[in-house]
């Protein structure tokens, strides 16, 4: 039985139309905006505002305008202050030119590009860490066991914490002078401090912590779903156990297990605190949000602030078409318990 | 070739629950056998003691005298149909059904004619393509029997196979299996709480409840003589009256109930135990509904085992017409009559327990 959506039924949407167009669609538009136009600059290299009558070259030292006459093709009142600038868009538009230029920079400029590159160095790895991790236990953890509520709370609490305090608990754990390092040394394993915190390997930890918990939450209730009498009817068919976990229980998991690794990855392709926090973000962290933070607050380069930020969502579109068409390939529908 | 099961007292403890309470059967060589008994018994939990997916907690499980406690499950040999079917959803129906014999390494070819023959043999020849999801209730329940047996199983168990399956379609599919089972001859286990069912399939039948098994026998042992008043009430009969015997000649005795004084004769020729019945013994005696005769406008009747009763309340469920009577004393009577009668509520009527239908049960509740 479907049910047929009458026109009046739309209007219901409307409570939510509203904020998401201001919340999300409005800024969406003004930040492709911003990618696909680019400030012009005079030839001394002063970005240019005009108020429609007058071209006004921003000296950012003296925080004042040269005025340009196009008439007379000349520049006057060389100390003439219009105003003490507050905010340059009050008064003034800048003037842009429109086109990819900003694209072609971030691909044409190494500092950009690496970003890419870095992002999928560490959450491609990262994340195939956090799968197995968070599916092995998941599927331990599945049935009614011993201090099963204790073990899965352990697993869940850094949800709880968020990046910035784990961030920070890192710091203390794998500092030279930590527990971490001081427990290798007494042991014997290392002769030297093990340099974590501030490399790549920082971030690769930081991230796998988190990551994992939110795996895990999304996991166990899957692979507690999963309907026992499928796997004991395997067994009694003579498979042993590995082959019920390979023929039955991995692909009937499997879809709802990419689902919810799409979304941990998606959203791990964004970190920030941990790559700054306990990475390396001038050189091996960099990763997107580093580069697009740094356009946004130093440099006030909001175009390509925004152009980072495109880079960054076309990677997680990328990464979920991907994933959707791995899962594809597994029988997707209900491999849940039906009682 | 075929197997038999004995189960020597298994004991099941869930904390201090006992599920399953020192339970012994011994289950011959291609017996049909069925566990009956009412919701949480621990029906389903002696049949995943044999399968292995639990452990004991005391006792022994043997195939042939073979014990099969370290026999890990997909070394046992045990098929199972289980009550939402189970069927491997990313699968079609011949995959499904192939899935055991891929595990035994069997050629392709061989596994291809027997998954054929399975199919026929459940009367799905052309559905091998299909999703279990696109079959219906009945075909998937064929298509889970046909994947349990085509790998010739020592033991078959089934659990409840058919209580998800609409009224006409479970007599059907009851009247396959037992074509199925006289033609395989597969030791077979089979629970149920339908009573109807247990009777019609088995070879032997235990009775259980709380854990505890209150009678194994068969079917007509249990319907004609059942041990305790809960294996006569579960198995249909109703009526129950505790009394002593007062008189015995040969075959037949005289029954004087403790309650209201009914005086009551029984012929016991078809009691198993005839000789185990004496003089001043505590004995119930039950009757089911549907062996009470009702006599209606005899002024005078005389006879053996009558009661005079007012008709209380009367209920036509289409294939027979219920009535609870009550006697002047206030005992209830549960009678059915076939097909359709109409005797209106405060109809005074005689009902008749004939001699040779009432079931004796030693002892009292
Ligand atoms: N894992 C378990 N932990 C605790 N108690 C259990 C467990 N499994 C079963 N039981 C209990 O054991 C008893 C017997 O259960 P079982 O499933 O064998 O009943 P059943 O006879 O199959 O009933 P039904 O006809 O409803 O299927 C029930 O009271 C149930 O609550
Ligand atoms: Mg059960």
């Amino acid at each position: 039985m479907e049910q047929q959506i009458k026109k009046g039924d739309y209007l219901l949407l409307l409570p939510s139309a509203i904020p998401i167009t201001i919340l999300f669609i409005l800024p969406l538009l003004y930040s492709l905006s911003l990618i696909f136009t680019t400030p012009v600059y005079d030839e001394l290299g002063k970005e240019i505002y005009s108020d429609s009558n007058y071209e006004y070259h921003y000296k950012g030292e003296i925080n004042r305008y040269r005025q340009y006459n196009p008439e007379t093709n000349e520049y006057t009142g060389n100390d003439l202050r219009p105003y003490d600038i507050k905010s340059r868009s009050e008064i003034y538009k800048q003037v842009k030119t429109w086109g990819f230029q900003n694209i072609k920079t971030f691909f044409m400029t190494k500092r950009y590009r690496v970003t890419i590159l870095n992002t999928f160095r560490l959450v491609i790895p990262a994340s195939l860490v956090q799968f197995l991790l968070a599916f092995s236990m998941a599927y331990y953890l599945r049935k009614k066991i011993r201090g099963k509520f204790f073990l899965t709370t352990m697993i869940i609490f850094p949800l709880t914490l968020g990046s910035l305090i784990i961030a920070s608990g890192m710091t203390n754990l794998f500092r030279t002078s930590g527990w971490f390092n001081l427990f290798l040394l007494k042991v014997g394993l290392i002769e030297n401090p093990i340099v974590i915190l501030y490399t790549y390997w920082g971030t690769f930890i930081a991230i796998t912590i988190g990551g994992t918990a939110f795996l895990f939450s999304g996991f166990l209730a899957i692979c507690e779903q999963f309907d026992p009498n499928l796997e004991v009817a395997a067994l009694t068919l003579g498979a042993n156990r590995f082959k019920t976990f390979l023929l039955i229980f991995l692909p009937l998991t499997m879809p709802s297990l990419l689902g919810i690794f799409s979304l941990g990855t998606v959203l791990m392709l964004g970190l920030y605190p941990s790559a700054v926090l306990v990475g390396d973000p001038v050189n091996t962290t960099r990763v997107f949000a580093v580069a697009a933070f740094e356009e946004f607050q130093q440099a006030f380069n909001y175009n390509m602030a925004a152009t980072v930020s495109l880079v960054l969502t076309l990677s997680q579109v990328v990464v979920l078409i991907v994933l959707g068409r791995i899962r594809r390939l597994f029988y997707i529908g209900f491999g849940g318990t039906f009682k | 070739m075929a197997t038999s099961v004995q189960v020597k007292n298994v004991t099941k403890r869930y904390g201090k629950f006992f599920a399953n309470n020192n339970i012994s059967l011994t289950i011959n060589e291609g017996e049909f056998v069925s566990l009956l008994g009412p919701s949480g018994c621990g029906k389903t939990t002696l049949l995943s003691l044999i399968l292995g997916i639990a452990d004991v907690t005391s006792g022994d499980i043997y195939f042939n005298e073979q014990k099969i406690d370290d026999i890990p499950i997909h070394k046992r040999d045990v098929g199972m149909v289980f009550q939402n079917y189970a069927l491997f959803p990313h699968m079609n129906v011949f995959d499904n059904i192939a899935f055991g014999l891929k595990m035994r390494k069997i050629s392709k070819s061989e596994i291809k004619t027997r998954v054929e023959q399975a199919l026929n043999s459940v009367q799905l020849e052309d559905l091998g393509k299909r999703f279990p999801n696109t079959l219906s209730g009945g075909q998937q329940q064929r298509v889970a029997f046909a994947r349990a047996i085509v790998v010739n199983p020592k033991v078959l168990l089934l659990d409840e196979p058919l209580s998800n399956l609409d009224a006409k379609l479970r007599e059907e599919m009851r009247f396959e299996l037992k074509k199925l089972h006289k033609r395989l001859g597969i030791t077979t286990i089979y629970v149920t709480h339908d009573q109807v069912e247990a009777l019609s399939l088995s070879t032997r039948i235990a009775v259980m409840k709380d854990g505890l098994i209150q009678q194994y026998g068969t079917p007509l042992e249990i319907f004609l003589d059942p041990a305790n008043t809960f294996v006569a009430g579960f198995v249909g009969f109703a009526n129950f009256l505790m009394g002593t015997i007062i008189e015995r000649q040969d075959n037949l005795i005289l029954f004087k109930d403790s309650r209201y004084g009914y005086q009551l004769k029984i012929d016991i020729s078809e009691h198993k135990e005839i000789d185990s019945f004496n003089l001043g013994d505590t004995v119930t005696i039950t009757i089911k509904p549907e062996n009470i005769q009702l006599l209606h406008g005899i002024e005078d009747a005389r006879g053996e085992n009558i009661f005079h009763c007012k008709v209380n309340v009367s209920d036509y469920t289409g294939s027979v017409t219920r009535y609870e009577l009550n006697t002047e004393q206030g005992y209830t009577i549960q009678v059915s009559e076939i097909g359709y009668s109409e005797y209106q509520s405060g109809t005074e009527i005689l009902a008749v327990f004939p001699t040779e239908k009432i079931s004796l049960i030693k002892g009292g509740n």
